[in-house]
């Protein structure tokens, strides 16, 4: 028996690593199970979902069905509306998280780079917005949007549509603690460098164009990441906007709540198949962006 | 006032006249800071950290607002002009590199950013001249193969286009028109081609010349004539300029140029994190070489250097400052450096300039102490003598060094003229008057004093108590005016008594033998060393004398050690005196 002895720092690092995998592995199940049972009930038949106990899969492998995800596209023979959802959906998170990023971009810029009078005193108030919470503006923000569609008075299908989404859009793309993000980011680039750029004859904007951002590539990575998730499981307001209007008009978080609460449509498969389907774009941006992510958590400063 | 600035002016190329800068949060880093820059001069600005020489250098480039004075180059007001149209090249002590972007892309921003002045071209012209050319002078084999090559190469038609362009050193215009005329030809190879070479040629030719009649009748409609380069000329028979952006192929033809001089080239396609330091700060030099700009500016571009890189660089930069024949101004805390580069040199501390001249002014006639201690390596000694009237000598430990026979009337002269210059400041205590007692105090070192103070009077708790109590504000000068008042009756007193003076001397100035070899002289002083430095060439000697550590400088051809006794010998005529109370020299 020669077993190599370990030495004591070996020991212990030995040790952390068990007791931190352990830990992670319980929290993770905790996590994972819901989603577990969410993708496995998705495939469960009729017969398997009214089975008591319920389990996590369907029983056998003959039941295994994907009806509930033609049922999201098709309900009674007739194309339903949940692709439109999906749509709606999409649509409006992407046009959140493009104007964020130009907003964020151009305003931290202008924090970091310009001198302007009053800069300080407009930090200080965006700071302070920013402990506001977000719940308190909703009943001003409703009587204003209310307010302006009765004096522009849009009526018109198409027109109240597209002022509904724009109302959802515009909120989204105020946040301030992106900004901030953007602003530490941009703190962090040497000022010689700008510096540089100015007396190698580059304006404001070439620099921004040309250098900033190009630099900052895995900090939007990060506010797209940030964003996209905010924006996707936005629900409070779009229900408040929306609640009235016609149903192809949802979003899918909307559309979601139908299957919960008192009226719930009942279909538990079909309200599976929509939540394994609503999660599919999240899923995909967080694989796109995590590699840039992390070094954008990494240089911004900001622990997850 | 006005039209002597611009006499003036007109002399000189780069003129700072009474320049200052104060901070917003009040603090004052430069004052009244006056020089005027030669073409091709090597000026060199030196000083301890926090001394104000950035500050200058920020200014010129414009990076920084100007709180009062002006700058002009030849001749032209450049204050407010922003940075970019400043004609000037800032290299930073951090390269100040763009990170993203390759070491080609680095250099050739500045290029892609500008406009230039150019003249107009006819381009279809000019390609016409430059394609008979080509079939003129080329010969027919290799030209078709060369062609060959490329467009049966991989690439979309630009991309030909670029590479034809790059080979046969065409305008990109005319490079599109050669492959448009290959565009026939373009799936036979080369020998085919070389076989039906007339049959070509004339084609082309017939082709070129098309182009070219259609191109004369529409600028004779136009009537626009041309040059015998293809210019275009104004009514009055002058070449036509317009601002524009280069094109990519001039862009490459000056980074590789850049480069080459650079020896570069090889590192063209790296990231700035690939290179070493060194390269790295090549890399920003050729950024600013590529601007052709006038006046180079150098904020310590070597400090991030090691030791010998350091060396190899400052002799580059020097080369390169007389081979493209610019203006240099060099900010550095090193004074090797500055001794070593400079045409010219400007001694700054705490804001002030202390002395401007070349290098052997500044280091055998220094105008005041600091200058003195900040300029040589090691610095200078020195050390506090009693001046003995009566004998007419320094005295200094049980030393005795003569003094010159007219010192004593010159001291007397000297303190007359300070007492004359404080009492009438004194008299009428302003703003001029406290920045001189600053100045003063700038080379004397008392300055911390000063600066604790005025943080104190700033604090937010001192402001509201000043408010509160709607007190009037305190005397602005309280604390220079108490300075000049001491000053003063210092000097007072020393014009009618025996007083101290510093004394300094440079290390290499004293002479050091082993004790015993010829112990004749009256003025040495035995010694032993506390440490013997051995450089190579020379030791440096560290002793102390009368509690004073001391340096001397000898050959190291006699060998010293600690315990060896040593004799130092202090030639008087080395000697610079200087005056503690206000720390000039007196000469």
């Amino acid at each position: 028996m020669n077993k190599k002895r370990r030495t004591k720092s070996e020991r212990t690092r030995l040790r952390e690593k068990i007791i931190s995998f352990t830990v992670l592995f319980l929290v993770s199940v905790v996590w994972v199970i819901p989603l577990l049972y969410m993708l496995g009930t998705s495939f469960k038949s009729d017969l398997e979902l009214q089975l008591h106990p319920d389990t996590l899969f369907p029983t056998s492998w003959s039941e295994w069905t994907i009806e509930h995800y033609y049922g999201f596209i098709v309900r009674d023979g007739k194309i339903d509306n949940m692709p439109l959802w999906m749509l709606n959906s999409i649509w409006s998170t992407l046009a959140t998280v493009a104007l964020t990023v130009i907003v964020d971009l151009l305003t931290a810029y202008a924090v970091v780079f310009l001198n302007f009078k009053g800069k300080n005193v407009l930090m200080k108030f965006l700071l302070l917005w920013m402990a506001v919470p977000s719940v308190i503006g909703t009943a001003p923000s409703f009587a204003l949007y209310s307010s302006i569609r009765n004096a522009l008075s849009i009526n018109g299908n198409t027109e109240t549509y597209f002022y509904i989404y724009f109302w959802i859009i515009l909120p989204g793309i105020t946040g301030i603690f992106n900004m901030l993000l953007m602003r530490n980011f941009f703190d962090s680039i040497p000022r010689d460098i700008i510096d540089s750029a100015k007396s190698d004859g580059a304006s404001n904007m070439s620099i921004f164009r040309r250098i900033v951002c190009p630099l900052a590539k895995s900090t939007i990575m990060l506010i797209i990441l940030f964003t996209f998730t905010g924006s996707w499981n936005n629900l409070l307001w779009p229900q408040l906007l929306l609640s009235g209007g016609d149903s192809y008009w949802n979003t899918i978080t909307v559309a979601l709540t139908g299957y919960t609460g008192g009226s719930a449509w009942g279909a538990n498969g079909v309200a599976m198949a929509t939540s394994v389907f609503a999660l599919i774009p999240i899923f995909v941006v967080f694989i796109i962006t995590q590699n840039k992510m992390i070094d954008g958590l990494a240089t911004t400063g900001v622990k997850g | 006032m006005n039209t002597a600035g611009e006499r003036k002016e007109n002399r000189t190329f780069l003129s700072l006249q009474n320049l200052e800068k104060i901070y917003p949060n009040g603090e004052k880093a430069v004052y009244n800071f006056n020089l005027d820059i030669d073409k091709n001069e090597f000026l060199v600005i030196v000083g301890p950290s926090g001394c104000g020489k950035t500050t200058t250098l920020r200014m010129i480039a414009g990076l920084e607002d100007i709180s009062s004075g002006d700058i002009f180059l030849e001749g032209e007001l450049l204050n407010y002009k922003p940075c970019k149209d400043r004609r000037m090249a800032i290299v930073f002590q951090s390269y100040a590199l763009y990170p993203q972007m390759k070491v080609f892309d680095n250099i050739a921003f500045p290029l892609t950013i500008n406009r230039y002045e150019a003249p107009v071209v006819n381009e279809c012209l000019q390609s016409c001249s430059l394609l008979r050319a080509l079939m003129r002078e080329n010969e027919a084999s290799k030209l078709f193969e060369a062609l060959c090559g490329i467009l049966g190469g991989k690439g979309g038609a630009k991309a030909k286009a670029e590479s034809l362009a790059e080979v046969f050193s065409l305008t990109y215009e005319c490079a599109g028109r050669l492959v448009s005329l290959c565009g026939r030809y373009a799936k036979q190879s080369a020998e085919q081609l070389f076989l039906q070479k007339e049959q070509i040629f004339a084609e082309w030719e017939e082709k070129l010349s098309a182009w070219e009649s259609a191109e004369r009748a529409a600028l004779a409609q136009k009537g626009i004539r041309l040059d015998e380069k293809f210019c275009e000329l104004d009514e009055n028979g002058a070449v036509k300029t317009q601002m524009r952006r280069l094109t990519p192929y001039e862009i490459k033809v000056k980074v590789f140029e850049t480069a080459e001089k650079l020896d570069l080239t090889p590192y063209l396609d790296k990231l700035p994190k690939e290179l070493s330091g060194g390269q790295m700060q090549r890399v920003a030099l050729g950024r600013a070489i590529v601007k052709n700009v006038p006046i180079f500016l150098m904020d310590e571009p070597l400090s991030n250097l090691d030791a010998k890189l350091r060396l190899t660089m400052r002799s580059e930069i020097v080369k390169l400052h007389n081979r493209i024949h610019a203006t240099t101004i060099y900010v550095t805390h090193d004074q090797t450096e500055a001794m070593t580069m400079a045409t010219r040199i400007v001694v700054m501390s705490k804001g002030f300039v202390q002395q401007i001249g070349t290098p052997e002014v500044i280091y055998n006639d220094p105008a005041n102490i600091f200058v003195a201690r900040f300029i040589g390596s090691p610095s200078m000694n020195v050390f506090s003598a009693t001046f003995d009237r009566a004998s007419s000598s320094f005295c200094f430990g049980g030393l005795n060094i003569p003094a010159e026979k007219d010192f004593a009337q010159r001291c007397r002269e000297f303190y007359l003229k300070k007492e004359a210059e404080l009492s009438a400041l004194l008299e009428n205590f302003d703003q001029a008057a406290n920045e001189s007692m600053l100045k003063l105090l700038s080379v004397t070192g008392e300055y911390a004093e000063t600066k604790h103070r005025t943080a104190a009077k700033n604090s937010l708790w001192a402001n509201l108590k000043r408010r509160v109590s709607k007190a009037s504000e305190p005397d602005k000068y309280e604390f220079g005016r108490s300075v000049c008042a001491r000053k003063l009756e210092q000097i007072r007193s020393r014009l009618d008594s025996d007083f101290e003076l510093t004394l300094g001397i440079r290390p290499e100035c004293l002479k050091i033998r082993m004790h015993g070899e010829d112990s004749a002289e009256k003025m040495c002083i035995t010694v032993r060393p506390t440490v013997c430095e051995l450089l190579g060439g020379e030791y440096n000697v560290h002793f102390d004398y009368n509690g004073k550590g001391m340096i001397g400088q000898v050959d190291a051809k006699n060998k010293i050690s600690p315990q060896d006794e040593i004799d130092v010998l202090i030639p008087a005529e080395d000697l610079y005196v200087f005056d503690p109370i206000t720390g000039d020299r007196i000469r």
